[in-house]
């Protein structure tokens, strides 16, 4: 069939038994994976800081245009910020809908 | 036998068959490819007992490679989500150079962060992002994304299936951002230094065909140089099926052994000695195949002819088989999916074609045409064309539905005129980036060229009986007439007159 060297069969075989070993290790990684939570990792990352962010940060947010905006920096002005998220309800235009689809855009630090 | 690796790649493809058409579990399959490598070891010196046994290693080695790719992680975002999820977070780094057309942007994503129920879990995988709005995404890119994750679906044209098409890659789900939702950047250069550096130079080679050429001639240039063909209109791609030659859109082993002469070239100008010359032509080639994508042709052309050059550095002669085999080895370990796509399929099915079968075609001519230098240059290019159609003929009709003798003549005409398109675009690509008032010169040379080109294969396809389209037929016929063929080339009594050296 072949007429294979002593070093060629060396290094068929070597590389058949690396690919080998790479397998397993690849299985057992793969069985053996924990589904990890990132609890030191920042929850509001990809979120806009309501009390810092300007008209065009805002803008940014899903469902928020400009006047939207324009009356989130009024409110912020007024109030001199915003305590929690919630405040978010006191804009005029923002029901009670809107704020859950909102909520996930922003933080108040 | 002088090409061992043929025959264990032929058995390393029939593992992985046998493990994609039976349901086997990893370990079953792994225990003999286990023990068959260890009495493999113990029996080194004898022959036929060793033969046996690396056979055995070899294809159990192909089905526990395939069995280990259809295993995910536990962590991976396909085992995370819902069946049908709603609205998701995901945080990512951008794997590949984003494609756009038009409005729309894609570019798969590999998975680090999914956000559930408030939770932050850490994943991995891969994810083929669909965003419609305008943005400007990059390789390496570290997004935070919201959006709807989805299987994408099975839908078929002809043999073609898009969501195993897509599996076969890695990439098990779709995120489509629509408007009104959330894309942020939130770091960038998060990639491979040198898969960036590739694709800077890939969009300033874009960049400088686009700005010279007419829209049409660019998608033409960016296809063959780069292989971008996303802008290419589908009654392009069709009239280059029909001739037999969309193969010249696709980066092959006759790009690679352009852009390599072209390197070689240069770097003998500079005066670079013989050894480092070749060691940094094998370099940039894999610069190149990563510019270009590195899908499967890119890749078994880049492995041949670094192989060639290889052999050139260490001054040994080199055998076409084996580096043929040793490529598909290599990919299909890396991604043993790749056996089933067309594109891997007519790849190294072409090639294997013009080396078995040309040299058998050429000796049929009569040996007094062979003294005629003209002769000699027409009988060569026509067994190539004529090989490569034979090979090829079952398959195309398989999956594409189409019988095209023209591409007979086709290819005897366009493949040795692709090599001035070739050399013209990358001069045009080069000088583009480098000097760019020269640009419009050879631009307009490249222009010319591809007009040509696209009026040849009009022309050609115009003849009465070019191209025939045939009802479906079954896998068994396209078997079937391997086996013909092989025993007509193998066992009939053609002479050879000329041989290939390897």
């Amino acid at each position: 069939m072949f007429n294979l060297t002593r070093g060629e069969r060396q290094v068929i075989l070597f590389l058949a038994t690396v690919a080998l070993i790479g397998t397993a290790i690849s299985f057992l990684v793969k069985i053996h994976s924990p589904i990890k939570t990132s609890v030191y990792f920042n929850q509001n990352i990809g979120k806009i800081d309501l009390n810092k962010a300007d008209k065009e940060a805002l803008i940014t947010a899903p469902g928020i245009g400009e006047k939207l905006a324009q009356r989130i920096i009024e409110y912020r002005k007024q109030k001199g910020g915003f305590v929690s998220l919630e405040d978010l309800k006191n804009v005029k235009g923002i029901t009670n809908y809107r704020y859950e689809r909102l909520k996930e855009s922003f933080f108040v630090q | 036998m002088k090409q061992p690796l043929v025959t264990l790649t032929i058995i390393f493809c029939l593992g992985i068959i046998s493990a994609a058409s039976f349901k086997i579990p990893f370990l079953i399959l792994y225990l003999p490819t286990f023990l068959s490598l260890i009495s493999s070891i113990i029996f080194l010196k004898q022959n036929t007992k060793f033969n046996i046994l690396i056979l055995c290693v070899s294809f159990f080695l192909g089905a526990t490679v395939l069995k280990n790719s259809q295993i995910l992680s536990n962590c991976h975002i396909v085992k995370l989500i819902p069946y049908k999820s709603d609205s998701v977070f995901l945080i990512g780094v951008i794997d590949n150079d984003p494609i756009y057309q038009g409005e729309k942007v894609s570019f798969i994503l590999k998975a680090e962060k999914l956000r559930i129920n408030e939770t932050w879990l850490e994943t991995c995988g891969k994810v083929l992002v669909k965003v419609l709005k305008k943005n400007n995404f990059a390789y390496g890119d570290r997004l935070f994304l919201s959006g709807k994750l989805y299987r994408p679906f099975s839908f078929s044209k002809g043999k073609f299936n898009y969501r195993n098409y897509l599996r076969h890659q890695g990439i098990y789900l779709i995120l489509s951002i629509k408007k009104g939702t959330m894309v942020k950047q939130l770091d960038k250069n998060f990639g491979n230094p040198l898969k960036s550096f590739a694709f800077r130079i890939r969009h300033k080679m874009r960049e400088a065909i686009v700005k010279n050429l007419s829209p049409f001639s660019a998608g033409i240039l960016n296809a063959i140089i780069l292989g971008e063909r996303q802008n290419l209109s589908a009654h392009t791609r069709d009239v280059l099926v029909y001739s037999g030659t969309v193969h010249i859109i696709a980066i092959s082993g006759l790009h690679l052994g352009i852009v390599a002469f072209i390197i070689l070239l240069i770097l003998k100008i500079i005066k670079i000695p013989r050894k480092p010359r070749y060691a940094l032509t094998i370099l940039l080639l894999i610069v190149y195949c990563i510019l270009t994508g590195a899908n499967t042709p890119v890749m078994r052309a880049t492995i041949m002819v670094a192989m060639l050059l290889f052999s050139y550095f260490l001054e040994r002669e080199v055998n076409i088989y084996n580096s043929l085999s040793l490529a598909a080895l290599i990919i299909l370990t890396v991604n043993p999916w790749q056996l089933f796509e067309v594109s891997f399929q007519l790849s190294f099915l072409s090639v294997i074609s013009i080396v078995w079968l040309s040299p058998k075609i050429k000796s049929i001519f009569p040996e007094k045409l062979n003294k005629i230098p003209w002769m000699r240059l027409l009988t060569s290019v026509f067994s190539v064309s004529f090989a490569a159609w034979l090979g090829l003929l079952p398959l195309i009709a398989y999956y594409f539905g189409i019988l095209s003798p023209i591409t007979i003549l086709a290819n005897m005409i366009i493949v040795p005129y692709m090599t001035i398109i070739v050399a013209s675009g990358f001069s045009l690509a080069l000088i583009g980036m480098l000097f760019s008032p020269l640009a419009p010169i050879f631009a307009a040379s490249s222009e010319l060229f591809i007009i040509i080109l696209f009026r040849i294969n009009s022309l050609l396809i115009g003849f009465p009986g070019a191209y025939f389209k045939l009802p479906r037929i079954s896998f068994i016929c396209v078997l079937l007439y391997y086996i013909l063929l092989i025993s007509m080339f193998n066992f009939s009594k053609i002479p050879i007159i000329t041989r290939l050296k390897w």
